[in-house]
């Protein structure tokens, strides 16, 4: 496949602040259920959103997401004010097209 | 700078500046009681939008209902319009879509009378503190250009340096 035709994606480094106490499972939960709500089904599917790397020890993950969609996928997360009834949300730190860049910079 | 409702810390997680300080223009964050005296006015009354439109610097409406006597009033008399990310965070489902709908609305009649546009946090607690890229982002989300959301984010800075 030329590089020209490659599916483009980019990768968003996210946080979870807030002093409540909220499981793992919650937080997986939270991301997924905004951004299906969010998008849509069908805005979800072109999308191409995956979780793709979570922290639960540093409360940090990585979505991934077709670059066109960048902007909306950071205001996606950034409008979540509670995981699972808590007083916690996400913030979006950086975006990199790689993930390892974002690991290396997470440090 | 970000604006805040409620008299807040630093954030521990985020590591943000505390918004209490002696110059607040050095803050990235401020308190809305750290503001002066008729600086910011919040009302839903349509009366008292014309008056605060014509006094204030900053003039925040919950319902973000579109009137064109307020819209019009505020560019003339150059107060910015306050679009805050707490609104919009705060509800969700078809209550977010409505209110995100109604500040499309507003913000395109704002275009329009060419009324200057703030887009903030308004946090009323730590963690509902909003970065700058996040509020860029919501504010181009909003239909902003990016050079306009640039223009909107820094709306405060603007109007208390006038005042200076």
């Amino acid at each position: 496949m030329k590089a020209t035709e490659r599916f483009k994606k980019r990768y968003v480094h996210f946080r979870v602040i807030g002093n409540a106490i909220v499981s793992e499972s919650e937080i997986r939960n939270c991301v997924h259920e905004n951004v299906l709500g969010f998008f849509g089904e069908s805005g979800m599917s072109k999308a191409a959103f995956k979780l793709v790397h979570f922290e639960y020890a540093r409360k940090m993950g990585i979505v991934r997401v077709q670059r066109d969609l960048l902007e909306r996928m950071v205001v996606c997360l950034s409008l979540v004010n509670f995981i699972a009834g808590k007083e916690a949300r996400l913030e979006c730190v950086r975006s990199s097209g790689t993930v390892a860049a974002l690991l290396r910079k997470s440090k | 700078m970000d604006l805040q409702l409620s008299k807040l810390e630093v954030c521990e997680s985020c590591g943000r500046k505390p918004a209490q300080r002696e110059n607040i223009l050095d803050a990235r964050s401020v308190w809305v009681g750290k503001l002066p005296k008729n600086f910011f006015s919040s009302s839903i009354n349509p009366k008292e939008l014309m008056g605060a439109a014509r006094k204030s610097a900053l003039l925040y409406v919950p319902t973000y209902d579109a009137q064109e006597s307020y819209v019009s009033a505020a560019a003339q008399s150059g107060c910015a319009i306050v679009f805050s990310m707490c609104d919009v965070a705060r509800l969700s489902g078809i209550k977010r879509a409505i209110l995100i709908s109604k500040m499309r609305i507003l913000l395109g009649m704002c275009k329009k009378y060419g009324a200057n546009v703030y887009v903030c946090s308004l946090a009323y607690k730590e963690y509902e503190m909003r970065n700058g890229h996040e509020r860029l982002v919501f504010a181009m989300y909003l239909g902003m250009e990016r050079k306009e959301a640039k223009k909107a984010l820094g709306m405060l800075a603007e109007k208390l340096k006038e005042i200076e």
